[in-house]
């Protein structure tokens, strides 16, 4: 059956604005997603159930293949997968975390995905017309991720990668709060110039 | 010329680029590098507005954000205006047009001024004292009529077209104020490695240092322009330093969190639609320096607000920044040497000095270059009075004796256009004193210094006192020094400039002439925007009022847009002086953010139009919109009221909704409804705790509805507990009570039960959910649900199943909220939309009806389903609502033990009830408040109100719900429901269930 | 607005957070056998502490954890901050206040 996208329905046009080398957002929807949640130990069995070591501190991120794991809090674990992944990657977790004291949870269908690239400098003030942290390179490098808010909205932001001057940021954020996410990031991302691919 | 006050020469302003501007509709020009009032000036205009309370003619007086006089009416464009601008601040643009505000018909001829010859009749607390009574008149009478001679600018009457951003940033140094202590430390800060954002009101930094002309002081051993041009330069290639020009540091809160109000775009020529007009920073330093610099202090005597009486530092930056010579027949009256400095550079601009009087009789060096360039200093005298109409026509001036009192008979009057003051300098601590820092008086400086810092705040330059560049570069370096010191990061060490400035002999408070304000205390302005004068806070001291922040009410002195930053201390002090104290002995009045007015755009940033709130729509709303929904918003989300047909009203659409579901199957979006996976071994002994209900018997695949009570015993919200495995649950909860409910479940898992291994994460978003109801729900779903058994016994009344729905994997619920066979369809988010149609198109005979909120609303009332908010109001408890049959006896829960408190078992309690209008047809209105029965007009005590109310299809009548007090409560009982706008509502009390009560139709 | 100290995610704008007001006595284990005076004054008593106050808050956007926070209520200094069933660090001031 047909699925659709969260942002679908959005007229992306009205959104850009010009520039040399603009920033490009874009939803990347349907991306794998599972919560996982337990003592560290736990988490580490998770992560290693998916063929990832387990990121030690909060804020920090392990990759792996396509999948990705983001500790998001002592307790929270997120790995990442490709789009389409979730059997797959359930029945992993399933396997790994049956009678242990853990839990864990599909949110493939609770989130969407905003990406975020281009001049590194223009995408981090991006980030901070919305979001609280210090998104400076020194304190937020490659690989940092972070529970955190975008505007109002909590958002799970990524420093996916970078270097030579560019960014790749992720930011997931719930269905229903994507579009205000998304406008808010388009507003603020309007003076460095901004592109939304289809 | 159209600029009879521009020099040919000198200014930083782009004479190649003239600019077009009006004011009160007449065209002038400036130049590009002007700020409105700047050009006001070149062209020769003073007066610019009419004072707030006496209508008297003013003129620009300061160049800086202390303004009082010189608001304005500043348009830009359709929608682009903004009242009571500082022309001061306001750069010019093409196309600018200021109207001046306060006056009718116009500045020249104002109709109002009548009210400066009312004065006597005007004085502080005038209207506490007279417009008190009679009652009532004053909202329909004095307030209009005062609001209309009294007060500021009209407010914009159209929506504003820009847009507004709120930057977070954070940084190791904050440095506020780009003077030369500020750049210095910024600096030497940014050599050190720090990351450092210096935020200056000015469009250009450099403070008084870039404002003073050619008298300013050299610096290691050149002119302050080159020094500062270095400094510039170097902050420049340094990449963590971040200067903000045009960037007001409004606010610095307790644990040292600024907000800066960048000016990003009102002062571009040419405009760019992709920059916001303003952005609010949000900073969080982790270490800030105040260099905010001093204010100078006008001089309090007779008529000492006319047009054309201008600080003397205004004037010197008039002239070196704009090349705007203030005047051309100049005098001079100063208690503080460097007004000398600004009589210096006037003079060598071509400027006629007419006098310097000082009332000190030993100036410092700098009066001894005025003699020595030829200058009339006048040591021993001062100003004594103005004359003129609309504008200066002349200074008075006199010489004082030893004990400060003017000599009458020598007092001269010398024709002038301009007269510089100057009483000293205020050092402005103002964020200081936001964040929580203490202040004492310095008799030295006649002014309140920081003597207490919060940390990793420091204070340098003249805002600390500083007396000279010298010192405050000194004490820039150190702060600086110190402060890296406590991030622990490298201490720079780096020697202050040299620096070539005169000596400064000591300045006289401008109290200090007392006798000079004496002569007329009614017309010595204490407050010029505000139109206080000495003689108001004489009065309110006669009247008993000591204190100053009591006086500050009862005469609104400080009180105005400018709060008083030039003329606060001198009415301090005057309060000290009259009430027989040191001003040491006094505080300050408390000084809060913003340090200057705001628009309410920087304030709002995006959260303005569809972004003012999150807009949520379910996976299910494209499709609710192709069947025609008419939504409602609810909390943020999007949801539909009902699916009215071609003509069809709402309420039509409802009761043909609600008679499908009775009789035939309607498909509603439920997909709000806030959906919480909890997991974990501990997790049934969690939901025990919270839950009324027992769940311990709950067999995996089932479902049972219960209540979530707060401790004290009430009501917070219920919902559906299905067992999805042995350690797993899912909780439903109401669409608002979703956030509050996991809030809830998180506190008492991790704060109270941290011994429990249990996780709760809300999942409401990862299903869109299909409520089918109605009596051919079944027949329906069997077409387009497989892996499942629907029959009754195998899939009974609150049990749960997975299915399949094509390839998609879904969860089905039998679960109703309708009082029908029903079933709720969990469906992948990103498959809704495909599912729903499904259902459609397989089951055309049996005609699925969808359904919206108003039908869903009909449908539990007439089961006397309660809905939290409607029937709950966060007093209610289960036994209010008669629900005490789920409350356990088993178990402790949260609430049990207060529902045993004798307060919840009053037999006066609410109690929920259902109530029939005797009148079918006449709805009671929710809120409607419960009165006794009887023929007289409503009256007494309120007996309880309506909860909900709707017309029912199926009973073909008014049905409601009410709390009622609980002995009154039988049924049969008949009461009237008080209505606003008819005949009060006779009613009859009857059991809150109004169709099926046995709950055949359910379990069928 | 405060920055408070996460223990997991370090200095975090109060945004991020919801503060659960003053960390009062455990619940009590059965509040059933509690007279109506005792469970009461567990239920609403509150110590409303001028100075030093010990606070649940939840990094409801960050971490999702709750922690316990000492805040001198006088000047909304927040002194410190540790997991909950952690030991307060050593120096807060907080007196008997635990």
């Amino acid at each position: 059956m047909a699925r659709t996208a969260p942002l679908a329905r959005l007229d992306r046009r009205a959104l850009e604005s010009p520039a040399a080398d603009p920033l490009i957002l874009r939803e990347l929807p349907f991306r794998t997603r599972f919560l996982v949640r337990g003592p560290a130990a736990e988490l580490a069995v998770a992560a290693a159930a998916a063929g990832l070591a387990l990121p030690e501190r909060v804020g920090d991120r392990t990759a792996g293949g396509t999948r990705r794991a983001l500790r998001l809090g002592p307790d929270r674990l997120v790995i990442l997968d490709e789009p389409g992944s979730e059997t797959a990657l359930g029945a992993v977790l399933e396997a790994a975390l049956v009678d242990r004291p853990a839990a864990w949870v599909d949110l493939t269908e609770a989130m969407t995905t905003l990406r975020l690239e281009g001049p590194d400098a223009a995408a981090r003030a991006t980030l901070a017309e919305g979001c609280p942290l210090d998104l400076h390179p020194s304190a937020f490098p490659t690989g940092t991720v972070a529970a955190s808010l975008y505007g109002r909205i909590p958002v799970w932001l990524e420093a996916v990668e970078g270097g030579a001057g560019r960014l790749v940021v992720e930011l997931q954020v719930d269905r229903s709060l994507a579009e205000q996410t998304l406008r808010h990031l388009a507003l603020a991302a309007r003076e460095h110039g901004l592109v939304l691919p289809d | 010329m159209s600029q009879p006050f521009r020099l040919a020469t000198g200014g930083r302003i782009d004479r190649a680029r003239p600019i077009a501007f009006r004011l009160d509709g007449r065209s002038l020009q400036g130049f590009a590098g002007d700020t409105l009032a700047s050009a006001l000036l070149a062209n020769g205009i003073r007066l610019v507005a009419r004072s707030f309370k006496r209508h008297r003619p003013r003129g620009i007086c300061s160049c800086g954000p202390e303004e009082p006089n010189a608001l304005l009416g500043v348009e830009r464009g359709p929608g682009r205006f903004d009242p009571n601008s500082r022309a001061t601040l306001v750069e010019l643009v093409p196309g600018l047009a200021a109207t001046s505000q306060n006056r009718w018909p116009s500045l020249r001829h104002d109709l109002g001024a009548i009210m400066d010859r009312a004065h006597a009749f005007l004085p502080a607390g005038f209207y506490y004292k007279t417009f008190f009574r009679p009652q009532g008149v004053w909202e329909r009478l004095f307030e209009p009529a005062i609001r209309r001679m009294a007060g500021l600018g009209r407010a914009p009457d159209r929506p504003d077209p820009d847009r507004y951003l709120h930057r977070h940033a954070h940084c190791d140094l904050l440095v506020v104020g780009g003077g030369p202590a500020g750049l210095f430390a910024a600096l030497l800060a940014g050599r050190a490695g720090a990351r450092v954002l210096l935020c200056d009101e000015q469009p250009e930094p450099g403070g008084g240092l870039a404002l003073a002309g050619g008298r300013a002081p050299g610096l290691d051993g050149g002119p302050a322009a080159a020094w500062l041009a270095r400094i510039l330069g170097e902050l420049a290639r340094l990449p963590e330093v971040t200067l903000l020009t045009r960037t007001t540091a409004q606010a610095l809160h307790p644990s040292r969190h600024a907000l800066l109000l960048e000016r990003v775009a009102d002062h571009r020529l040419e405009p760019d639609p992709r920059l916001p007009r303003e952005r609010l920073w949000k900073v969080r330093p982790r270490a800030v320096l105040l260099a905010t610099g001093r204010i100078e202090r006008p001089l309090l005597f007779p008529d000492n607000d006319r047009p054309g009486i201008f600080l003397a530092g205004a004037a010197r930056a008039y002239l070196a920044r704009f090349a705007v010579p203030v005047g051309r027949e100049v005098v001079v009256a100063t208690t503080d040497d460097l007004a000398y400095a600004a009589a210096l550079e006037l003079a060598a601009a071509g400027v006629r000095v007419h006098a310097i009087v000082d009332p000190r009789p030993e100036p410092g060096p700098l009066a001894r270059l005025a003699e020595a360039a030829g200058l009339p200093v006048l040591s021993g005298w001062t100003v004594t009075g103005s004359d003129g109409r609309l504008g200066l026509a002349a200074a008075r001036l006199a010489p004082v004796g030893p004990d400060l009192r003017p000599i009458a008979a020598r007092e001269r009057t010398v024709p002038c256009d301009a007269l510089l003051v100057s009483g000293g300098w205020t050092p402005s601590v103002h964020l200081l004193a936001q964040a929580g820092g203490r202040l004492a008086w310095e008799p030295e400086c006649a002014a309140f210094l920081p003597a207490a810092a919060p940390e990793r705040v420091a204070v340098a330059g003249a805002a600390a006192g500083a007396g000279t560049l010298a010192e405050a570069l000194a004490q820039a370096a150190g702060a600086v020094a110190a402060l890296l010191q406590e991030l622990g990061a490298a201490r720079p060490h780096e020697p202050a400039p040299a620096v070539d400035e005169p000596a400064r002999a000591p300045s006289l408070p401008p109290w200090a002439l007392e006798a000079v304000w004496r002569r007329d205390p009614t017309a010595a302005f204490v407050d010029l925007q505000n139109d206080v004068t000495a003689a108001d806070l004489e009065l309110a001291l006669r009247e008993g009022f000591h204190a100053v922040e009591h006086v500050k009410r009862y005469t609104t002195v400080g009180m105005a847009t400018d709060q008083g930053k030039t003329l606060g201390p001198t009415a301090l002090a005057l309060v000290a002086a009259g009430t027989g104290r040191d001003p040491a002995e006094l505080a300050p009045t408390t000084f809060r953010p913003p340090w200057t007015p705001l628009g309410f755009g920087a304030l709002a940033g995006v959260a303005r139009g569809d972004l003012f709130r999150p807009i949520r729509r379910t996976p299910l709303h494209e499709w609710a919109e192709a069947r025609g929904a008419v939504f409602e918003d609810v909390g943020n989300w999007k949801r539909p009221t009902a699916f009215p047909g071609p003509g069809e009203s709402l309420a039509r659409a409802a009761a043909r909704e609600c008679r499908a579901v009775r009789t035939g199957v309607g498909v509603a979006d439920a997909s709000t409804l806030g959906k919480i996976d909890v997991q974990g071994p501990d997790a049934l002994t969690f939901l025990e705790r919270i839950y009324t209900v027992d769940l311990a018997g709950l067999a995996v695949g089932r479902c049972r509805y219960g209540l979530v009570l707060a401790d004290d015993g009430t009501l917070l919200d219920d919902g559906v507990v299905s067992r999805l495995g042995p350690c797993h649950f899912q909780l439903s909860t109401t669409t608002g009570g979703a956030a509050r409910t996991h809030a809830w479940l998180e506190r008492w898992a991790q704060t109270e039960w941290p011994e429990l291994r249990v996780w709760i994460t809300p999942v409401t978003e990862r299903w869109a959910v299909l409520a089918v109801q109605g009596p051919k729900a079944r027949q329906l779903l069997r077409r387009a649900v497989s892996d499942v058994d629907l029959a009754a016994r195998a899939f009974p009344h609150m049990a749960w199943r997975d299915a399949r729905v094509g390839s998609v994997p879904v969860r089905l619920f039998r679960v109703s909220f309708t009082g029908e066979l029903g079933f709720e369809l969990n469906v992948p988010s990103s498959h809704a939309a495909d599912v729903a149609e499904t259902l459609f198109r397989l089951g055309p005979d049996l005609q699925p009806t969808p359904y919206g909120l108003e039908a869903m609303h009909v449908l539990r009332l007439e089961k006397g389903y309660i809905l939290v908010g409607h029937e709950t109001d966060g007093s209610i408890t289960p036994l209010d609502l008669g629900l005490g049959r789920l409350l356990s006896t088993r178990k402790g829960f949260l609430g049990r033990r207060s529902l045993l408190l004798p307060e919840h078992r009053r037999p006066d309690r609410p109690r929920l009830v259902g109530l029939l209008p005797l009148d079918r047809e006449r709805v009671p209105p929710p809120g409607g408040q419960l009165v006794a029965d009887g023929k007289d007009p409503p009256s007494g005590p309120s007996l309880g109100h309506v909860t909900s109310s709707a017309r029912s299809p199926a009973l073909d009548r008014a049905i409601a719900l009410a709390l009622v007090r609980g002995d009154l409560a039988e049924p049969g009982r008949r009461l009237r429901v008080a209505a606003a706008d008819s005949e009060p509502i006779p009613v009859e009390i009857a059991a809150p269930c109004f169709l099926d009560p046995e709950g055949a139709r359910l379990r069928g | 607005m405060l920055l408070i100290h996460c223990p997991w995610c370090g200095p975090r704008e109060e945004v991020e957070m919801q503060c659960g007001g003053e960390a009062g006595a455990p619940r009590p284990a059965d509040p059933m056998l509690l007279d109506d005076v005792a469970w009461t004054t567990w239920l609403r008593g509150r110590r409303n502490r001028k100075g030093p106050q010990v606070e649940a808050w939840w990094h409801q956007a960050g971490c999702g954890r709750w922690f316990l926070l000492a805040r001198d209520t006088r000047d909304d200094r927040v002194l410190g901050s540790w997991p909950i069933g952690a030991a307060p660090p050593p120096d807060l001031g907080l007196g008997d206040e635990r």
